[in-house]
């Protein structure tokens, strides 16, 4: 998502330019503050309802034993127990780990790379992006469909590979080949998404960087890691952490590349394309272990927030100098810098 | 039943508090009957493609024929998802369907839940009991005595070949010799060794070896969880069937293929699989994915004799809108004619003893090259042993087929992928209450 | 936009003023990327134009061939395509009017006014932007079942009619360009809050609100696991669960399976190739602006 969060909550614009207006203008009485109020409420009702009250029940549902048909039936932390001891969630918590840094990593390099390339181009450019950013705007499951075709033991993959004189690969049938799979899959469908996003980074970059790397000899591949980089820096920290919300919960291309295989619940062979919450939506709506789900949930909540802490702490940690720690700080300076 | 669904919502309505229970309110609590049908003039059916006779259903789609006004609405749900989305939609207490089709291994599944379906004999079922095959009518029942199942179908089990690459190979090729010279699995193995060295293409003896594990299986009584609640999963009668798998595969005589994918398919038809251990309803599929090896295909019997392989039943849940109809329809469908029907059409092989010496049921099949499947099918469902199933049994036998798997595919070391196994399904059927 | 003007100023000073040589490797470079990027849509209408078995020959064939109306018809004969259509524009036209509408209401609110608790309730905004949806799979479908919900299309518009991204993304979008001016001429015409909200803010929302919306028509149209979990009824699914279904029930007929991906596909791609180019300079300008 096209977004930066900030922790608190305060633009730079605000507090540059406090809103006098609302101030010097507004009515008096508490009455004046009902119809902003009541402009915000449906968000928050919703969330209360459809957000907060289930991640509580969760917790209350996470200490039973429930089908979901029959009684439930208190176990205090016994889910968690269990849940430390499955081998197969931890298998799934590997892979999906295993899956993200490869999707992630080359990901992002292959955005940065296609990023630059565009920003030296004059013409087509918009053409160029509908066409990079089409992958992002299709059905997942049918395109993971088609995928799965391509990897077939006896699919096109393998028929190039044949092709050129080389042995087929076990692509949904090894560990490697099964995890590269589903990587490839995110890759194609994420690199033009950030591409553009780094492309609009770089288009605020001024001009004069890139003339001072040029008057200093610089090559095209020592612009891209000394000026570009440096400078695109919160937006890639940005697209790192979305690929990290968003990778955590691969799902679709696990559950539908191997539909075949008791309807999509097993990751394929060996497991090895089980993901977190592939086995989550398998315990709790193929078995209906509602409360081993429920359990499953707030440890995936929990791997999320270290993450996204981690990550924090990673931007703000450098830049404390800056007395504005966080993502946004980052993002905001570059945009006051702009002129925005 | 009630008194636990209203306690249930009290439940979340009160934690719900102040602005969920408003919207509670609001919501009217929504599904007045939970039944999928309700508001329709029809009953629902979820079933899977080819568990049912197409031709049969739309007709009962227009009218169930002798009992005016009802009608029957079939769903199509994947095969190895209908006993979940039956769950979830009982979760739900909404869009659950009146009538329901039930696989063999999955209907023990429901006993714990037996009170979500609806007891046969209280609509009448003793009427009709002599229709029947006693062992599949004793296997409708719960451990409590109520019968929530309803015999759809059997499903006897033989070695399917290709005739012509048997011969090629210069191995027997009739269906009589066949079943002389490879009656147990170790002369099966050495046939398929044949088979790869002689025939054109070295084809592979089997798709994969998980089909050979669960025939191995069902040639035995006893399966993972016994009738006393007992996991038997590391016992011998399971040992040997996985030893006599991994042999198949040491030996390179599975093409380790997933079945249902598009390289099965490919496969099958492309005549890199030279047989197939399964039961009677897998004809249509087979001719659906192999139609050009049509005519090349035998069946003889399974080494080490048959089995009996899936078959399945059918259910009215609690909220079925009326179940009178709902049974008549049942005792329709499954009526000894339309069975017969069913077995013609669908080669759902039929549960009423009465059709087996019909006439109809003796048409050879030219996709077997005019051999009469009834021929292999019948004395194979007269043989084949009566399989006590656990409704813990799929929890305990799923590791089994996934570490089988991780030897075929990943090249695990078969002697700690059992082990793995034996590990898994303890853990888990322990965690169920099985000891 | 800004952005995009300054394109023609930079160009050239990356990597672009270097030889003709290097202009064309990167022009190669960006083309083969753009067919890296589209070849699975042309192979897609290549097996959903062939036969089940002209999928897995050797060599396979790289071109489309004649079934392709063929391989519809039998869709449309299987499933109920134009059904599942139907419930998926339910789901993204009501879902998308609402999100904008709510979104934008309390954006406006947010960037414009003053209220008790504002701080600590953007905060909570935020902070709600990082759960995860299936952190609460069960409980969420537990809650849709007490409400009878489960199985309607309800439950897949009413919980998503208001987000926390839309709001943070319009209210950066109002405070840069809705002048307090302009807000306070309509107060001296004695117009209030909603009325402000609709005849002065709404018409100035409009690229952001094409951006917002196209960006949530096309989660709503892909989502996937949550309509698969409570969309019990097999007769009232969406496209995508049908097309999952189709895949599951008739992986013989890949052909079949393939027409089915094509046509799910296809409607999606010309809501985007409508709105492409709004949707993609606003996705570039709010990636840099906030």
């Amino acid at each position: 998502m096209a977004t930066v969060l900030d922790p608190t909550g305060a633009p730079a614009a605000e507090e540059r330019r406090p809103d006098r207006r609302s101030r010097s203008t507004a009515p008096g009485g508490r009455r004046r503050h009902v119809p902003p109020l009541l402009a915000i409420s449906p968000f928050y009702v919703l969330f209360a309802v459809f957000g907060a009250f289930p991640v509580v029940f969760s917790l209350y549902l996470s200490f039973q034993d429930w089908d979901g048909i029959g009684e439930m039936r208190f176990v205090g932390l016994e889910q968690y127990g269990w849940l430390l001891e499955d081998s197969v969630f931890w298998h799934s918590v590997l892979n999906t780990f295993e899956i993200w840094f490869l999707s992630t990593v080359p990901m992002l390099f292959l955005a940065l790379v296609l990023a630059f390339l565009l920003h030296s181009q004059v013409r087509f450019t918009g053409a160029y992006r509908v066409a990079y950013f089409i992958p992002n705007v299709t059905s997942m499951v049918a395109m993971t469909i088609v995928f799965g075709s391509v990897f077939a033991q006896s699919g096109l993959a393998n028929s190039a590979l044949r092709a050129i004189g080389m042995d087929g690969i076990g692509w949904l049938s090894s560990e490697w080949g099964i995890k590269s799979s589903v990587s490839l899959m995110i890759i194609w469908r994420w690199v033009g998404y950030n591409a553009l996003i780094f492309l609009a980074g770089l288009q605020a970059i001024p001009t004069e960087h890139f003339e001072a790397a040029r008057v200093d000899g610089a090559n095209s591949w020592q612009t891209l890691f000394r000026v570009v980089v440096p400078q695109l820096r919160p937006v890639i920290l940005f697209a790192a952490i979305t690929s990290t919300i968003n990778g955590l919960q691969i799902f679709t291309e696990s559950q539908v590349l191997f539909q075949s295989d008791d309807v999509g619940t097993t990751g394929g062979p060996g497991q090895e394309g089980m993901t977190i919450v592939l086995y989550l939506w398998q315990k709790a709506f193929k078995e209906h272990q509602f409360g081993y789900g429920a359990a499953m949930g707030w440890l995936l909540f929990a791997i999320i927030a270290v993450f996204t802490i981690i990550n924090w702490r990673l931007v703000s940690g450098s830049d404390r100098d800056e007395g504005r720690p966080g993502l946004a700080g980052l993002l905001r300076r570059k945009g006051a810098r702009d002129g925005r | 039943m009630e008194h636990r669904r209203l306690s249930r919502r009290r439940l979340l309505g009160v934690s719900l508090g102040g602005v969920g229970g408003a919207l509670l309110g609001l919501s009217g609590c929504g599904a007045s009957s939970g039944s999928a049908s309700a508001g329709t003039d029809h009953l629902s059916l979820w079933y899977w493609k080819g568990s049912l006779s197409d031709k049969l259903l739309a007709t009962a789609r227009r009218g169930v024929p002798g009992r005016a006004g009802l009608r029957v609405r079939g769903s199509q749900i994947p095969d190895g998802d209908i006993d979940s989305k039956v769950r979830t939609s009982l979760a739900a207490r909404a869009y659950v369907p009146d009538i329901t089709v039930a696989n063999s291994d999955n209907l023990a599944t429901f006993f714990p839940d037996e009170h979500e379906f609806l007891d046969l004999r209280e609509l009448g079922a003793e009427k009709v009991r002599d229709r029947y095959l006693d062992w599949k009518w004793k296997s409708c029942f719960t451990p409590s005595g109520r019968m929530i199942g309803f015999p759809l179908d059997a499903g006897p089990t033989a070695l399917y070949y290709r005739r012509d690459l048997f011969e090629q190979a210069g191995l027997a090729y009739e269906p009589a010799d066949i079943a002389e010279a490879v009656p147990t699995w170790e002369k099966f193995i050495a046939a398929g060794k044949g088979l790869r060295a002689k025939a054109p293409g070295k084809p592979y003896l089997v798709s994969n070896i998980g089909n050979v594990f669960q025939q191995i299986l069902l040639q035995s009584t006893r399966q993972f969880v016994d009738a006393d609640n007992r996991f038997i999963g590391d016992q011998e009668h399971v040992r040997r069937a996985w030893d006599i798998s991994v042999e198949i595969l040491r030996q390179g005589l599975s093409a380790r293929i997933t079945d249902g994918t598009p390289d099965y398919n490919a496969a099958m038809s492309g005549s890199r699989v030279g047989t197939m251990t399964t039961a009677v309803w897998a004809v249509n599929s087979l001719k659906e994915s192999a139609p050009k090896t049509s005519g090349a295909w035998r069946l003889t019997t399974m080494p080490d004799g048959p089995g009996n392989y899936g078959g399945s039943y059918m259910t009215l849940t609690r909220y079925c809108r009326d179940p009178e109809a709902g049974f008549a329809f049942l005792t329709w469908l499954l009526s000894p004619e339309n069975q017969l029907r069913s077995y013609q059409e669908m080669s759902l092989f039929p549960t009423t003893p009465v059709v087996y010496a019909d006439p109809a049921m003796r048409t050879p099949d030219p996709f077997f090259g005019g051999q009469r499947p009834i021929d292999v099918f019948g004395p194979a469902a007269r043989k084949a042993p009566v399989v006590y199933f656990s409704p813990y049994e799929e929890s305990a036998n799923t590791p089994f087929f996934q570490e089988l798997t991780n030897v075929e595919m990943l090249g695990k070391n078969p002697g700690r992928a059992w082990r793995d196994a034996v590990n898994t399904a303890e853990t888990t059927v322990s965690r169920l209450g099985v000891s | 936009m800004a952005a995009e003007d300054r394109t023609t100023g930079s160009a050239g000073l990356a990597i672009g003023s270097g030889s003709r040589l290097t202009r064309i490797c990167v022009r190669a470079a960006l083309l083969l990327g753009v067919l890296i990027s589209l070849f699975p849509f042309y192979w897609l209408v290549v097996l959903a134009s062939g036969t089940t078995q002209d999928i897995y020959r050797y060599p396979p064939k790289l071109v489309p061939g004649p079934h392709l109306l063929d391989n519809m018809g039998r869709v449309l004969d299987t499933v109920d395509f134009f059904g599942s259509l139907f419930n998926t524009v339910v789901v993204a036209v009501l879902g998308t009017v609402l999100v904008l509408f709510f979104d934008s209401l309390a954006a406006f609110a947010f960037a414009k006014y003053e209220f008790p608790a504002k701080k600590f309730l953007f905060g909570m905004l935020l902070v709600t932007y990082m759960i995860p949806a299936q952190l609460s799979l069960v409980p969420q479908f537990v809650t849709m079942a007490e409400f009878g919900w489960a199985g309607s299309l309800k439950a897949l518009i009413i919980p998503s009619a208001a987000n926390a991204f839309g709001i943070f993304w319009m209210r950066q979008y109002a405070q840069n360009s809705l002048p307090d001016e302009l807000l306070d001429a309509g107060r001296i015409d004695g117009a209030g809050f909603f009325r402000l909200y609709w005849t002065v803010a709404l018409p100035l929302f409009r690229p952001a609100l094409a951006f917002l919306g196209i960006f949530t028509f096309i989660g709503l149209w892909n989502d996937y696991i949550w309509p698969l979990v409570v969309l019990i009824d097999p007769d009232k699914v969406t496209l995508q669960v049908a097309l999952a279904n189709l895949n599951t029930l008739y992986n013989t007929d890949y052909s079949l399976v393939m027409a089915g991906s094509l046509m799910s596909v296809v409607p999606l791609i010309l809501v985007f190739l409508l709105g492409a180019r709004h949707f993609l300079r606003d996705l570039a300008a709010g990636a840099t602006k906030m």
